[in-house]
């Protein structure tokens, strides 16, 4: 009897045990196979350790390769004041003393990370510094400091084209110019390497290790070659000195190409420091956002438009009313000339109002708008990079397209008024691209602002190519208008401030009166005093090499307002001093195309190779 | 060697044992010959596979400060030349050239004359004074 006892209660401890064990097993089978996954995750946390690696922000270049923009290596410095292995009243005075922070200023930070209780924070002590004040700063061993790799975007040619090449905002990201238009291929994409890292936090040659590479930003190469760049802004910021207007812009283009080659503002600003940008209107790009009534510098296009419709020859007459005209129950002046009957030359000459308002009711309304839309008034350009010149026209952000109305809403004025520049906002841009198809026989080539492209890593190189984007009037149509534009710097034109010698410059001035409009909103008027006064040309007439526009918004001193005065001179200064950069042959009188296909004649013995050089 | 000895009237069977007393000796001198030979090799071995892990991984630390330094003197090397090119600008350069009174010109026209790559070099005189290749 006592051994059934025995023997039961063995076999109950035994059933015991088995359960237990059971128990024990299902448990271990549910932490190493149900909860694989969570439970290794966790313990790979604990020994894993990742860190992240920069890319670097594509360079920024002009076509020769001259650095516009670049990055300069540098650390970020953060502090976990906690685990200070010195005094903090030390650390901050070797801090404060390196960085040049106030002691205060980081005292203040420090103590932020005193307010979270246990648990570890991390404070920003300083941004973007010199790699070697950090490496003194690595010197003094403190531990809970720590540093981080970054790239500080840095522009080594300060103001110049600063206007263009935009900035980066807080994150990196581009937020102006060309920075923010070529975003896509000068942003670097960030890796990160993964590694088992010793009790120390040192990596584990035998453990885990996983690297996803960063990759480089594309390196842009604008088609800007920067000693034409820099004659462009030298001479607008004499303009400026003289004249003082409220603004300046100067833009010049390829019209063969549709390259640009320079694009010049005042006031502009040094992306350097961040103090020259704190009003907008020192970082706003004028060129490309601001539309302005063009004035007479918009007859030159609405008479290529006349003459290429057959409506008028250079030597059809007008009547040119003595200077006053009513047409709409509102006067038409010629700005104090008493004009009597002109050719169509002369009043290009000339630039007669009232001359060109009846060549344009000899056109009509709707040939006169047809003209205007194919000259691209209206529509954006679009500049952005095309590989090959594939695709539709990429904009920038921020580009203006200006107000050119439909023909459905215009008035009794408007086809007296749009052809001599009123009543039409024009941006520059549109404007020169206008002048550009002029002189490139009637041909408008697309503008474009990116060369080429180039890869750091790969040395994969992508290309813009020039693209002939429409036909806005006859060859013929475009040479005879030439021809008229060349008066103007000729002595009895409008500009012969901008003639130069051994050159033939075509070209038009511009006077435009700003619109005021009332204090009530509603209405307004032509102000007297506010004017836009602009020269727009291209050199050698020609055979041009490029097309400048230059534009003083509102000048205010030296005596004059009128384009002639104000920007023709600057205009010559800027054409003159390019041509010879380029080497540009000049010739001793009008160039045939003949003479060009013989290569001759040549001004002062010169070589005719540099014909064609560009 | 079998001995019968008669003191009693059984006799008694022994063996003649020879004790070689240098034996032992001769065992503890092998046994430190093997210890020599063996041991402290082995010691040495392991000691020299100490101290070459040691140096090893003092290397790889001193390898790896190398490559921070090379990594940094290569950073600093190009914030260097991107600081260069801040003192290479024309506008720079041309202010300089006031302002020192080098009395440096631009080129006069035709003082310079820029050819096609591959074109002949034109005639000697004020005209080719410099050529510049075109791009």
């Amino acid at each position: 009897m006592k051994r059934v006892h025995c023997l039961t209660r063995l076999g109950l401890v035994c059933a015991g045990l088995l359960v237990a064990y059971g128990a024990l097993m299902v448990h271990l089978y549910h932490l190493q196979v149900g909860r694989h996954e969570e439970l290794h995750g966790k313990a790979q946390e604990k020994c894993l350790t990742s860190r992240p690696q920069l890319g670097r922000r594509g360079l920024l270049c002009d076509l020769l390769g001259n650095p516009l923009a670049g990055n300069l290596a540098c650390k970020d410095i953060l502090a976990e004041p906690k685990r200070f292995n010195a005094p903090r009243h030390e650390v901050i005075a070797v801090l404060a003393r390196e960085l040049k922070v106030s002691p205060v200023v980081l005292q203040a930070r420090f103590a932020r990370a005193d307010t979270a209780g246990d648990r570890p924070v991390e404070v920003v002590v300083a941004r973007q510094v010199d790699i070697r004040v950090a490496e003194r700063l690595l010197e003094y061993q403190f531990s809970g400091l720590r540093f981080g790799d970054t790239y500080r975007r840095f522009y080594p040619r300060g103001k110049l084209l600063a206007n263009l090449i935009g900035f980066l905002d807080e994150e990196g990201r581009g937020s102006s110019g060309i920075e923010q238009l070529m975003e896509g291929y000068l942003r670097p994409t960030s890796g990160r390497t993964v590694f088992e890292r010793d009790r120390r936090g040192r990596r584990l040659e035998s453990g885990i290790y996983r690297e996803r590479q960063a990759t480089d930003g594309w390196d842009v190469f604008v088609t800007i070659q920067e000693p034409i760049q820099q004659i462009v802004e030298d001479e607008l910021a004499a303009m400026a000195q003289d004249f003082g207007p409220r603004a300046a812009y100067a833009l010049m283009l390829n019209p063969a190409t549709g390259a640009i080659m320079a694009w010049a503002q005042v006031p502009t600003f040094d992306p350097n420091d961040r103090k020259t940008m704190a009003d907008p209107a020192n970082w706003q790009n004028c060129i490309l956002t601001h539309g302005f009534e063009p004035g007479s510098i918009m007859k030159g296009v609405s008479v290529a438009g006349a003459l290429d419709y057959g409506v008028v020859s250079p030597n059809s007459q007008f009547y040119c009313e003595h200077g006053c005209w009513f047409y709409g129950g509102k006067p038409l002046r010629d700005s104090g000339h008493h004009y009597d009957t002109m050719t169509v030359s002369q009043i290009i000459q000339k630039s007669s109002n009232i001359g060109t308002a009846k060549i344009a009711l000899a056109m009509g309304d709707k040939r006169l708008f047809q003209v205007l839309s194919r000259f691209g008034f209206g529509k954006a350009i679009g500049l952005g990079f095309r590989e090959y010149g594939e695709g539709a026209p990429v904009l920038f952000p921020s580009e203006a397209t200006g107000i050119f109305r439909d023909l459905d809403e215009w008035d009794t004025l408007s086809v007296t008024r749009f052809p001599i520049g009123q009543g039409v906002l024009v941006t520059p841009l549109q404007m020169v691209q206008a002048y550009a198809s002029l002189a490139n026989d009637g041909v408008m080539m697309q503008p474009y602002l990116v060369d080429h492209i180039r890869n750091p890593q790969t040395g994969e190189e992508r290309y813009s190519v020039s693209v002939a984007k429409s036909r806005t009037v006859r060859p013929e149509s475009a040479r005879t208008i030439v021809q008229a534009l060349k008066l103007v710097t000729r002595e009895g034109g409008t500009a012969p401030k901008a003639a130069i010698k051994g050159y033939e410059v075509a070209g038009k001035t511009g006077t435009a009166q700003k619109w005021v409009s009332d204090p009530g909103g509603r209405g307004g008027s032509y102000a007297y005093d506010r004017c836009v006064a602009s020269f727009i040309g291209f050199v050698p007439a020609d055979d041009p090499a490029f097309v400048l526009l230059v534009v003083a918004d509102e000048p205010t001193r030296g005596g004059s307002r009128y384009g002639g005065i104000v920007a023709a001179p600057a205009f010559s200064r800027m054409a003159e001093r390019t041509l010879r950069y380029l080497q540009v042959a000049p010739v001793s009188g009008p160039m045939t195309a003949d003479m060009r296909r013989a290569g001759g004649p040549t001004y002062g013995g010169e070589d005719t190779a540099s014909q064609g050089l560009r | 060697m079998t001995v019968m000895t008669t003191n009693r009237t059984r006799p008694v069977l022994y063996r003649r044992v020879r004790v070689d007393p240098m034996a032992e000796r001769r065992r503890l001198s092998l046994m430190s010959y093997v210890a020599l030979v063996v041991l402290v090799p082995v010691f040495l071995v392991v000691l020299a596979y100490v101290k070459l892990s040691s140096d090893q991984v003092k290397l790889k630390r001193h390898l790896s400060e190398l490559r921070h330094q090379f990594g940094l003197k290569g950073m600093e090397r190009q914030n260097t030349e991107l600081e260069v090119e801040m003192y290479r600008k024309g506008s720079r350069i041309f202010g300089q050239i006031q302002r020192l009174g080098l009395g440096l010109q631009m080129p006069q026209r035709g003082q310079v004359t820029r050819v096609r790559n591959g074109a002949p070099v034109p005639a000697s005189g004020a005209a080719a004074e410099a050529i510049v290749a075109e791009r």
